[in-house]
């Protein structure tokens, strides 16, 4: 019996008019933003290369070791095609050196995109799931119960024996079905373009985050079906129901996301204290750094130089000299490539005088990175997190955020960058060290030869992993079946207490 | 008798389960709106007067001597915040708000025999450039890297694009096929009533009904603004937001008529309705956005890389060609000897060919979001968006406007320099170089000051295309409802 009753609902869906021209519709739209995002992809893709390139050029050209500052790029996501998220909003190069410690801040982008642009709303394939296949489902539920009452056939199909819980259990998977179908085409649509495109390639795991998308995609078509019948089953009308339900959608996946975040990026300001402070903690390392540098000075047995050396006539600095209030240590490099032979009796004192101060500045942006990071985290995170938490009210907002956790485009997913770009600076700091790089000549000159860069680590960056994208995405997913359950709990006590 | 349809249909909206949420929804939206900008328009105003301090106090600095002001030019000219910003914001915080006046002081180093000379950089316009990859000979953008989601501003134009066009379609969906369904059609056109009268009572009734809440909506809103102190309006102010209003109502206006149409051409109330919905989703909510993203393929523009190689050679060029021509190094002697002329024309023929290379470029970016622009306009919601901006002094004409404005202050200068230089026997007359321009300080009075201002018939302008657009869609639709309503079988 149930088996038939869910026939009669697939059937019942499958041959309306909404269903074929809502898919009708959802596929046209998929076919042309999945062609939008392609080419979007290709273009900054282009322009990673490119900026790849430029910077490695620009790193081998180095000649000494306090010169050396590579520039690494952030590779655009692929997955960016299904949920284009955080990934091409936040800084895409960073320049990693060695008095400091990089955070968001210190990014730049590369690119020749046209910011003015950004003034149209990004639509990418989640949000034509979210919107136009969430339609679908509110069009499929707000007369399943209501619309059956009214019409009768709802007494019709109580008269047989059969229990009121398999009733909505044909009523729902029956809708489920027919909400998937168009949803697994438009993902099949979709990968059929990226394959022909023969610009992306996707790994094993990539095909598990889209997996995972696909997944919390029915997890949401689900639980705004069961919105939707809800309305039906505790409204009596079909229009009230159906007046409802759209007002919800509309204002569930239209506005509400829209207004949480407004709210919060207009009523809240960044806690300008805070950074103020910070300012107060790094201008107190920086002191530190310069006066125990003017002590060396003073003590170091060469008298006269104070901060500065005599070399070819020219006055040359050589430390902190100037200190300003800045988020790190002034970045020196050196590159003296002839050096007078009457100079050249100061070299030893040189070099003596890198050796100490060089692991003490590092030292120093160390701490400063210690200040940095959490007042970071304090003021610019603290209204992303709160803006984020809100949206959550909205299960198309949860939805989003899920499907980006997928894809690696959310907010963390772009922060590994940095976290990486922090891990390799370390490397290259080891590398320093190994070299003997600060007691070396060719730290500050290159008159007797460039240094070589042959053995020089190189900046790799990986995205997450799987199981790392899965776990972030996990909470938003936990909250949507938790929704998905209560509503059918709901649901469920409203239709079977109630009266035919 | 059709008043009595409109009252009717007015009573019957107003006791609706769909008026109830309207009207809670746009009050809502309107009460965020007015207290989410209440602090924007005076913390933007302190920014922008304090930047006006800061360039007449720099404008200050360098008037000690004519050359000074010459090399320096007068700062950074800043654009005035609109008031007028809670009705469209207008993506303001991707549009710059500052034109430099000013240089980098880079010097080209001129060799003759056994002497050699610096010609130094004078003042010129340099606009923030919108490709991130220009920095290096434009002023970068802040990276204030925004880690918030995405969001829609809500303003006054979200509203009336999103919220009155869904009204619309809600209320009219089965104005006519729901009543066929009921078999009340049949009835009210047996009494002497004609069709005509019908369908404008239908649609008078739905205009009020959505009007009604908006009206209160707006009026709302900037109580809350009015009382708070926080904007102090000006006549013209008012002005624009009676066109803001009525563009709103306009629009409005086209979706009750499409609903009409489509109510009228189907025959069940759930096929119109389904059929409404999809029409707004694709052509309110996707199209300005597809459109958008889609159009700025449409046209190429030289990479920045490409833009950089040809601004470096055309100055290289420049300088081949004058510098062969310069036989000494410049002195200071009346009249102006021809290598001090030369080299004074050659600092400012540099000056004007990287002033207008650049504008060139910035002019290609701009042309981009033109054409997309364009393009969007068959969307309604993108009209009535565009058609906000302009009448609230907010977004891309405005933003023209100001580029224009400081383009006109540019000359003024530059004609006040050489104006001043005149008066001055002791010069020689040879404006660009230290040995051509006059020594004397300048009177801080007598510098023409940039001051942005926000010109009504300029917006206006702007804005007429959008309102001819609005009205072309409305009246199509308004005589396909007729059409399609009086050729309509009542069955």
């Amino acid at each position: 019996m149930f088996l038939v009753l869910l026939r009669r609902e697939i059937l019942a869906h499958l041959i309306t008019f909404r269903f074929a021209i809502t898919v009708i519709v959802c596929l046209l739209l998929v076919v042309i933003t999945t062609l939008i995002r392609i080419d979007d992809y290709e273009q900054r893709l282009a322009s990673y290369n490119t900026a790849r390139n430029v910077h490695r050029e620009a790193l081998l050209a180095t000649r000494t070791y306090s010169d050396l500052r590579p520039k690494i790029d952030r590779s655009p996501n692929p997955l960016s095609i299904f949920n284009a998220g955080m990934d091409d909003r936040l800084g895409n190069t960073l320049r990693i050196y060695y008095t400091n410690i990089p955070l968001l801040w210190d990014a730049e982008s590369h690119g020749s995109g046209n910011l003015f642009i950004d003034y149209f709303y990004r639509i990418d394939l989640v949000f034509i799931f979210q919107f136009v296949l969430s339609l679908l489902a509110l069009l499929f539920a707000y007369d399943a119960i209501a619309g059956e009452r009214e019409a009768g056939t709802l007494r019709l199909t109580m008269s047989h024996p059969i229990s009121r819980s398999a009733i909505l259990a044909a009523k729902y998977f029956g809708a489920m079905i027919c909400l998937v179908l168009p949803l697994i085409i438009s993902f099949a649509i979709a990968l059929i373009w990226i394959v022909l495109s023969g610009s992306i390639f996707f790994s094993g795991d990539d095909f598990l985050r889209i997996a995972g998308i696909l997944l919390t995609s029915i997890i949401y078509l689900s639980a705004i079906y069961l919105i939707g019948l809800l309305i039906s089953a505790a409204v009596h009308r079909t229009a009230t129901a159906l007046m409802l339900s759209l007002f919800i959608w509309v204002v569930l996946i239209l506005v509400y996301p829209s207004v949480s975040v407004f709210a919060v990026n207009q009523l809240t300001r960044e806690r300008d204290n805070k950074i103020n402070s910070s300012f107060g903690a790094i201008w107190q390392i920086q002191e530190t750094v310069n006066k125990k540098e003017s002590e060396y000075l003073k003590n170091d047995g060469v008298n006269g130089e104070s901060d500065r050396f005599l070399r070819d006539n020219y006055l040359v600095h050589i430390g902190v000299s100037a200190p300003e209030i800045a988020n790190h240590i002034e970045f020196k490099s050196y590159d003296w490539r002839d050096i007078a032979p009457e100079s050249e009796k100061f070299m030893p004192h040189a070099i003596r005088y890198h050796q100490f101060l060089t692991p003490l500045r590092i030292r120093a942006a160390e701490k400063m990175g210690l200040v940095r990071m959490p007042v970071f985290k304090q003021t610019r995170f603290w209204r992303a997190k709160i803006a984020r938490n809100l949206l959550r009210l909205s299960p198309a907002a949860m939805y989003d955020l899920a499907t980006q956790a997928w894809a690696g485009t959310d907010l963390y997913g772009v922060t590994d960058f940095f976290e990486d770009a922090r891990q390799y600076r370390r490397t290259l700091i080891d590398y320093l060290y190994d070299k003997d790089a600060f007691s070396s000549r060719q730290w500050f000159a290159s008159d007797k030869g460039t240094i070589n860069l042959d053995d020089l680590p190189r900046f790799v960056y990986q995205r997450a992993s799987l199981q790392t994208n899965a776990s972030r995405a996990l909470p938003d997913l936990q909250f949507l079946l938790l929704l998905n359950i209560l509503l059918f709990l709901a649901t469920f006590s409203i239709f079977v207490t109630q009266e035919i | 008798m059709i008043f009595h349809i409109v009252k009717r249909e007015l009573y019957d909206h107003l006791s609706s389960l769909r008026f109830a949420l309207t009207t809670l929804l746009i009050l809502i939206l309107m009460i965020i709106n007015a207290v989410a900008y209440l602090g924007e328009y005076n913390q933007q105003m302190k920014i922008y007067q304090k930047n006006v301090a800061a360039t007449h106090n720099r404008l200050k600095r360098h008037s000690d001597t004519l050359y000074h002001l010459v090399l320096k030019g007068p700062g950074d000219l800043h654009k005035k915040p609109s008031s007028l910003a809670f009705c469209a914001d207008g993506g303001k915080a991707l549009l710059f708000t500052h034109v430099r006046g000013g240089t980098a002081s880079r010097t080209r180093r001129w060799e003759g025999k056994d002497t050699s000379y610096q010609f130094i950089e004078i003042w010129r316009l340099v606009y923030p450039q919108a490709s991130p990859d220009l920095i290096f000979i434009s002023p970068p953008r802040s990276n204030t890297w925004s880690i918030m989601p995405d969001f829609i501003k809500i303003d006054w134009a979200f509203v009336t694009a999103i919220v009155l066009s869904f009204m619309g379609i809600l209320f009219t969906f089965d104005a006519i096929s729901g009543e066929q369904e009921h078999g009340t059609l049949r009835l009210m056109l047996a009494n002497s009533v004609s069709r005509n009268a019908v369908i404008c009572g239908k649609f008078l009734g739905a205009f009020f009904s959505i009007a009604i809440p908006f009206l209160i909506g707006t009026i709302v809103s900037l109580s809350i603004i009015y009382l708070s102190e926080a904007i102090q309006f000006k006549g013209s102010d008012w002005m624009r937001m009676a066109g803001i209003v009525c563009v709103a109502l306009v629009y409005t206006s086209i979706f009750i008529l499409l609903g009409l149409v489509v109510s009228t051409l189907t025959k069940q109330s759930s096929t119109s309705l389904v059929i409404l919905l999809l029409i707004w989703t694709v052509w309110v909510v996707l199209t300005p956005n597809v459109l958008g993203s889609l159009s700025s393929r449409l046209h190429s523009r030289p990479s920045p890389k490409e833009f950089v190689t040809q601004y470096r050679n055309s100055r290289q060029d420049l300088q081949t060609r004058y510098f062969a021509r310069i036989k000494e190094p410049p002195r200071r002697e009346i009249p102006a000897t021809i290598a001090t002329a030369l080299g004074a024309e050659y600092v400012n023929k540099d000056a004007e060919l990287r002033d207008r290379l650049h504008a060139d470029y910035l002019s290609t970016e701009l042309r981009q979001i033109q054409t997309a622009r364009y393009l969007t306009r068959i969307s309604p919601a993108a009209v009535v968006q565009y058609a906000f901006e302009a009448l609230a002094g907010t977004g891309l004409p405005r933003h023209l406007d100001f580029i224009s404005q400081t383009r006109q202050y540019a000359k003024q200068f530059r004609q006040f320099l050489i104006d001043t230089d005149r008066t001055d026997p002791e010069s020689p007359h040879a404006i660009g170089i230290p040995e051509g321009t006059s020594q004397k300080p300048v009177n801080l009075d007598a510098i023409p000051k940039f001051e942005d201002r926000h010109r009504f018939s300029e917006d206006f302008n702007a804005a007429i295309v959008d309102l001819l657009l609005l009205m072309l869609f409305l009246l199509v639709l308004f005589i396909g409802t007729f059409l399609s309503f009086l050729r309509r079988e009542i069955e």
